[in-house]
């Protein structure tokens, strides 16, 4: 897929775990790890949201687009 | 259906190594074929043997897929394919049917026939419901998928 997801960068640069992320976020570590291996096909701006709050970044820091 | 398959097979068998005779004796005054000779009696046991051994496979594909729709998950993929392959088979051995019947009357009545009377066009419109089935079935077993699979 096009569209990247730069989830693990973000979580090494603040020093968090995936887990601790998924608690804070309110969703399982099972979705969060579809969401970073890109599996997922779509992400709701609720989740967005609260990722971002969590990881103090804007929405363009984990979603990145590439060209085929 | 499974002993009227056995019973077809077994005056199949009568009729090749034991006696034709009495087999034709039997099917003389059948209605739908006129069955005067040794091959269109063996043509017509053959047909009807592998006819019904195809209804008795949709009934099985049918059993299996009721057992499936009522104790797994719905829109899987074997549900899907069995909708297909039910829908494919029964217009399948509908059209075969009719078309058997055609040559039968050419080859062995000496006639050229074409008659409606006993095609199903029931049976051919839920083979077609059935495979329109398997296309939502399809449709909608993406939709879950796309749903499962957003975070």
């Amino acid at each position: 897929m096009p569209i990247n997801i730069n989830l693990d960068k973000i979580l090494e640069e603040r020093g968090m775990k995936s887990n601790e992320l998924a608690e804070k976020i309110g969703i399982t570590t099972a979705n969060l790890s579809i969401l970073k291996t890109g599996k997922a096909k779509a992400v709701r701006f609720s989740t967005l949201e609260a990722i971002c709050e969590a990881l103090d970044c804007q929405p363009g820091d984990i979603l990145e687009y590439t060209k085929n | 259906m499974i002993l009227g398959w056995i019973l077809l097979f077994g005056f199949l068998l009568y009729a090749i190594f034991i006696s034709p005779s009495d087999i034709l004796e039997i099917f003389r005054d059948a209605e739908e074929f006129e069955i005067k000779s040794k091959n269109a009696l063996y043509t017509s046991l053959s047909y009807e043997l592998l006819s019904s051994g195809v209804w008795i496979f949709i009934l099985y594909l049918f059993k299996n897929l009721m057992q499936d729709l009522i104790a797994g998950p719905l829109f899987t993929k074997l549900q899907i394919a069995s909708f297909k392959l039910i829908g494919q088979l029964i217009i399948f051995i509908t059209i075969l049917n009719e078309l058997f019947r055609f040559v039968y009357k050419v080859i062995f009545n000496k006639r050229i026939e074409i008659n409606f009377d006993h095609f199903n066009l029931w049976f051919v419109i839920f083979g077609l419901f059935l495979i329109f089935l398997s296309k939502i079935f399809n449709q909608a077993r993406i939709i879950k998928e796309e749903n499962e699979l957003t975070v």
